[in-house]
């Protein structure tokens, strides 16, 4: 059947959009190292990694395209 | 290193592009696109990274700590929503010819003419001063490379000013590049070559210079964290500092969010210089992963700059650059030095290609056709002068941009001027977004909007720089607009806590939102925008049947509307499009009268030259419109409408006989295919059973025939008779077994069996038969009882059969077969080993296929009904084992099957 | 003796030869059994039968095969070739007269029968 990836991409959005900002943020957001790296930098770019490889399993599927 | 070699490497940069350029466009004459793809797309996105990324991120990442990351998170988020948003704004402008955000926003408002305007001065004012800044870096790196002092150049010095040289050799650049063909919405291939190039060059240089930082200056990312964790102050740029309050972090990042869709160079590279929208796909990913790579050595160069040079007054804006050369590595220098070049080159290129086709479009081009009182004429002479008046806009840009970084731009750091334009930028947002999502958005709101976010905009922001470049009294900025307290610029009713840019992006937004809405719900639309609302809203279903309808209605003449082209399009060109198209929807062109969809068509066609606005015009100064009415749109509308159901209902219903054809031969291949395996069978069977019945009845037929042979040789035939009547029951008996456990109706008689009792009874039962052939039988069981719960005269026949095959294979006197179990843990496997002939490789498998022996003719006979196995391996999997050989030849089995543990 | 022909039998089921060599030697052949496609070769070739008894499927080399080779060999090809065999298809029939086979009975075939037409087959 027809498979639509814009209600996945749209739903990651929002996700992503709440993942960093106030107040999941506040999580990481202190001075002080983690495995050697400042925390909120290794909080943001683990989500920045994670959130590429999502958009790539996502928009690597070949779906149908929803031409109505 | 000094001034000059900059200068040489920058020109000599400029000169490689060119290559670059000239490269692409040849290999696109010879069809062979270099830019035909989604990798080189994502790259040209990557124009994202200015100057601004380049320099300006560190000197932000030293004071405001992580907030530089916001400009690339949005970006991000943004490239997520690729697919669902930007697909549908590509697609709309592909349909429609448009070829810039001016362009796209009057389009869907009516093709109105005032809001393009607009739109395009919003965008010349925003922008410019990004250009400028670029143009800042430019001659910024240059002094550091230099190692001069900043020496102030005024505006009277420019012919001995650096920048001022590139500036023009940019402007020849674009001018060759970018105004090659009149048709805007065509692709520039070679710019668009250019622009990815230069995105590989300024990723490599900034890594380059972030791993001689982090490796070459300091011990790895944990060691320049470590020392930075040792200052108080440097300590500060691990967390969100004071100056960025969440609120900031958020509105900087939605900012950029919408500036990655926005920005007139981002809107050209994503949008008009789009080749197919599955690029989109491989863009969604690989472009954040680019803005992730440029951004990882951002903050340990800041802070290995903070730490290298303290307080000495080193501009954080230029540590990238002024590391490597404090430490004396000239040529990485250069190199980061060209990196930067790169980042600031490719964002004047574009950002000057898609301002001016804006600029001469919706503002230059009309003001000279007004003026020349048009009246077509087919000299083609206007090609080339709409040519020139954009090559004017360029020079004109670059110009503007010049002027601004020599007197206003020295006041201001690379970041704030860059996150102006955003905020200016964003206020096309709701008039876009609105317009493709909701039909209702109506001209008047989308005007008012972007009208009153546009102020809001300049009061807030550029009102402030006027102030700090004293263009302006300062008691504006304490005192607000006419002295009235609430109306300070960077607290407008008093509000305050927010820094100056997410405090003009949340009110201009939240006033250009407001009206934009309020004003569509209370204003009722023309004819044209009900007309582009429903195309724009539902693209998806417009763009299948393209053509199919339209809205012009009205008088016009074939011979104008051909002049008409002819003029700006050139008399070949012209007479080859409209040729086409009639072709394509089967018009007469021998007719006086222009058929409507001509009409239309050649609007189209010029809305690629000059703007859907000006176009509109164009094409009404030689024709008689009539005011379409409202319901006639509509009905056109519906009637579309119409068509399109009646289009998708014939193609599902194509589409389910398709399937169902296919399912049907599917089938019939399916009956076929088992009707032929049933008559295999039946053949096998048959034939299976010839031999016996043949030998018996011709041993029957002797003794009959023959009164007076010996009474000991009727004897025999009579025995062998009585044998072979007992072969052929068995073999039926076995046939019609095998029928029972394919078919499903043998109901498995599930008891508690022990294995050991099992195996004993089978030894047993086949005692006779391998004493008859003097081989030796041998059980070994081990000590524990082994209790299966399984079907025990079905498992009797697997033991029996695969016994007397055993028995039949092997040697006389030496043969031998033996019996053993072994268990694991899931299951209990019996073997059944002989030292007979084996079994050649290959035909470990098919040796459980039914009458496998019939089949083959070299392993027919001994004796059996070729069933056997085929049995028995039925009977192990309705118990849920396994049954295989293994074997080597001539030196035995091994036949195992397996029971689970229960 | 009237009817000295040689013939030789083959099969790989012991009673159809057993059952076939003694009514052959009852109708005054002189006659010899193979039991496998070696066999039969290696007795063809020496005692050059004037007919062959022949079936089709055996466990060496199969009944066509023979067939072929004695066709192709010179000094039998006079030799008659009768195939017995359980493949009924039209094409497996085909084949055998094709291969030049004087005659192709299916199994089950009756013995008198088969009696009759191999003393027609010697005499023509």
């Amino acid at each position: 059947m027809k498979q639509d990836k814009n209600p996945k991409l749209i739903l990651f959005s929002i996700l992503l959009l709440l993942l960093l900002s106030y107040p999941l943020i506040t999580v990481a957001n202190k001075a002080a190292l983690v495995w050697g790296l400042p925390a909120l930098y290794l909080y943001i770019f683990m989500v920045w990694i994670i959130a590429i490889a999502v958009i790539y399993s996502i928009t690597a599927q070949q779906y149908k395209e929803p031409d109505e | 290193m000094n001034n000059i070699i900059a200068i040489i490497s920058a020109l000599l940069y400029l000169a490689l592009l060119f290559g670059v350029a000239y490269y692409a466009e040849y290999r696109q004459r010879k069809g062979h696109s270099v830019i035909n793809n989604g990798y080189v797309y994502a790259l040209s996105l990557a124009v994202y990274c200015t100057a601004w990324t380049y320099y300006g991120s560190v000197g932000r990442a030293a004071t405001n700590g992580p907030e530089f990351l916001t400009i690339y998170l949005g970006p991000t988020i943004a490239a997520v929503l690729f697919w669902p948003v930007l697909r549908k704004i590509i697609r709309i402008c592909k349909t429609q010819r448009i070829n810039s955000i001016a362009d796209l926003i009057s389009t869907r408002y009516g093709k109105n003419f005032s809001i393009a305007v607009v739109v395009t001065i919003l965008c010349v004012l925003g922008v410019i001063p990004y250009i400028a800044l670029q143009l800042k870096a430019i001659s910024n790196s240059i002094h550091v490379l230099g190692a001069n002092n900043m020496a102030e150049v005024g505006l009277g010095s420019f012919l001995q000013d650096d920048t001022f040289y590139i500036t023009a050799v940019l402007s020849v650049f674009i001018i060759l590049f970018g105004t090659r063909s009149i048709d805007a919405s065509e692709k520039h291939e070679g710019l668009v070559a250019a622009v990815a190039f230069e995105s590989i060059i300024k990723l490599v240089a900034f890594l380059a210079a972030g791993i001689f930082v982090v490796y070459g200056l300091f011990n790895g990312f944990g060691d320049v964290f470590t020392k930075a964790m040792a200052s108080p102050q440097l300590k500060q740029l691990f967390q969100l500092g004071n100056n960025t309050s969440y609120a900031t972090w958020l509105g900087l990042m939605m900012v950029s969010m919408l500036a990655v869709v926005f920005l007139p160079r981002q809107f050209q590279v994503s949008v008009v210089e789009n080749m197919q929208e599955k690029h989109l796909n491989r863009a969604a990913w690989l472009f954040p992963l680019y803005l992730l790579l440029i951004n990882v050595f951002v903050l340990p160069i800041a802070l290995g700059g903070k730490l290298v040079f303290g307080g000495s007054g080193v501009d954080a804006d230029t540590f990238v650059l002024a590391l490597p050369l404090h430490f004396g590595q000239s040529w990485l220098g250069l190199l980061v030095f060209i990196g930067g070049f790169s980042a600031a080159t490719s964002m004047i290129i574009v950002e000057t290609i898609a301002l001016s086709t804006m600029m001469s479009n919706n503002i230059l081009t009309p003001l000279f056709l007004s003026a020349k009182k048009f009246k077509p004429v087919a000299d083609g002479t206007l090609s080339s002068s709409i040519l020139n008046i954009r090559r004017f806009s360029i020079v004109l840009i670059l110009a503007l941009a010049y002027v601004y970084d020599k007197t206003i731009a020295q006041y201001f750091s690379l970041v704030s001027i860059g996150l102006v334009s955003f905020a200016a930028v964003a206020q096309f947002a709701p008039a876009v977004l609105g317009g493709i999502y909701w039909k209702g958005a109506s001209k008047n709101g989308a005007m008012a909007g972007i009208c009153t976010g546009f102020v809001v905009w300049f009061f807030t922001l550029v009102i402030p720089s006027m102030v700090s470049a004293k263009i302006l009294d300062e008691s504006i900025m304490t005192q607000g607009l006419f002295g009235i307290g609430w109306l300070k610029p960077f607290s407008l009713f008093g509000i305050e806590g927010m820094d100056s840019i997410t405090h003009s992006v949340f009110w201009s937004l939240l006033v250009n939102i407001t009206t934009f809405v309020v004003v569509s719900l209370n204003t009722k639309q023309q004819a044209q925008e009900i007309y582009q609302a429903e195309i724009f809203v539902d693209i998806f279903k417009h763009s299948a049947t393209p053509d199919s309808n339209t809205v012009w209605k009205g008088t016009a003449y074939l011979p104008d509307l051909h002049s008409l082209l002819e003029n700006f399009l050139g008399p070949q060109r012209a007479q080859k499009i409209l040729n086409n198209y009639a072709l394509r929807n089967k018009i007469p062109l021998d007719t006086k009268r222009a058929d409507p969809r001509l009409v239309s068509f050649a609007e189209k066609v010029l809305a690629g030259v000059i703007g859907s606005a000006s176009a509109r015009i164009m094409v009404s100064s030689v024709t008689k419109e009539e005011e379409l009415k409202i319901d006639e749109v509509i009905n056109i509308l519906r009637e579309s409408q119409q068509m399109m159901e009646l289009n998708r209902e014939l193609k599902k219903k194509s589409i389910e006989l398709q399937k169902a054809t296919q399912q049907l031969t599917l089938v019939n291949e399916q009956l076929k295919e088992m009707d032929s395996m049933k008559d295999e069978f039946l053949y096998t069977v048959t034939h299976e059973l010839r031999t016996p019945i043949t030998s018996i009845r011709a041993m029957a037929e002797i003794v009959y025939d023959n009164d007076d042979m010996d009474e000991e040789q009727r004897q025999t035939f009579l025995g062998n008779i009585i044998k072979e009547t007992e072969r052929l029951s068995h073999l039926i008996t076995q046939v019609l077994n095998l029928e029972r456990y394919e078919s499903g109706r043998q109901k498995l008689n599930l008891t508690p069996v022990l294995i050991n009792n099992l195996l004993s009874e089978g030894i047993e039962a086949l005692q006779p038969l391998a004493d008859e052939k003097k081989a030796s039988l041998e059980l070994q069981l081990p000590d524990t009882m082994f209790i299966v719960r399984c079907d025990a005269d079905l498992l009797q026949q697997v033991m029996y059969n695969l016994l007397s095959n055993a028995i039949k294979f092997v040697e006389p006197a030496t043969g031998l077969v033996k019996v053993s179990v072994h268990t694991n843990h899931d299951d209990i496997q019996i073997w059944v080993d002989d030292n007979g002939r084996g079994i050649p490789s290959g035909l470990n498998e098919l040796i459980f296929d039914k009458f496998f022996q019939a089949k083959n003719q070299t392993l027919k006979k001994p004796q059996g009904s070729g069933l056997g196995l085929a049995i028995c391996k039925k009977i192990v999997e309705m118990h849920n084992g396994k049954i295989w050989v293994e074997s080597e030849e001539d030196k035995g089995s091994r036949f195992i099957f397996t029971l689970p543990n229960s | 003796m009237s009817n000295a022909y040689k013939i030789l039998v083959v099969d790989d089921d012991p009673y159809i030869l057993m059952s076939l060599e003694f009514l052959m030697k009852k109708n005054g052949y002189d006659v010899m059994v193979a039991r496998n496609g070696t066999e039969a070769q290696e007795l063809v070739e020496k005692q050059v039968p004037h007919l062959v008894l022949l079936d089709i499927m055996m466990p060496d080399v199969d009944g066509y095969e023979i067939c072929r080779y004695i066709k192709k060999t010179p000094h039998l090809k006079d030799v008659k070739v009768v195939f017995m065999s359980a493949k009924t298809k039209e094409a497996d029939i085909k084949k055998g007269y094709d291969l030049g086979a004087a005659l192709y009975v299916t199994k089950p075939f009756s013995t008198r029968e088969l009696v009759k037409q191999i003393k027609e087959l010697l005499s023509s």
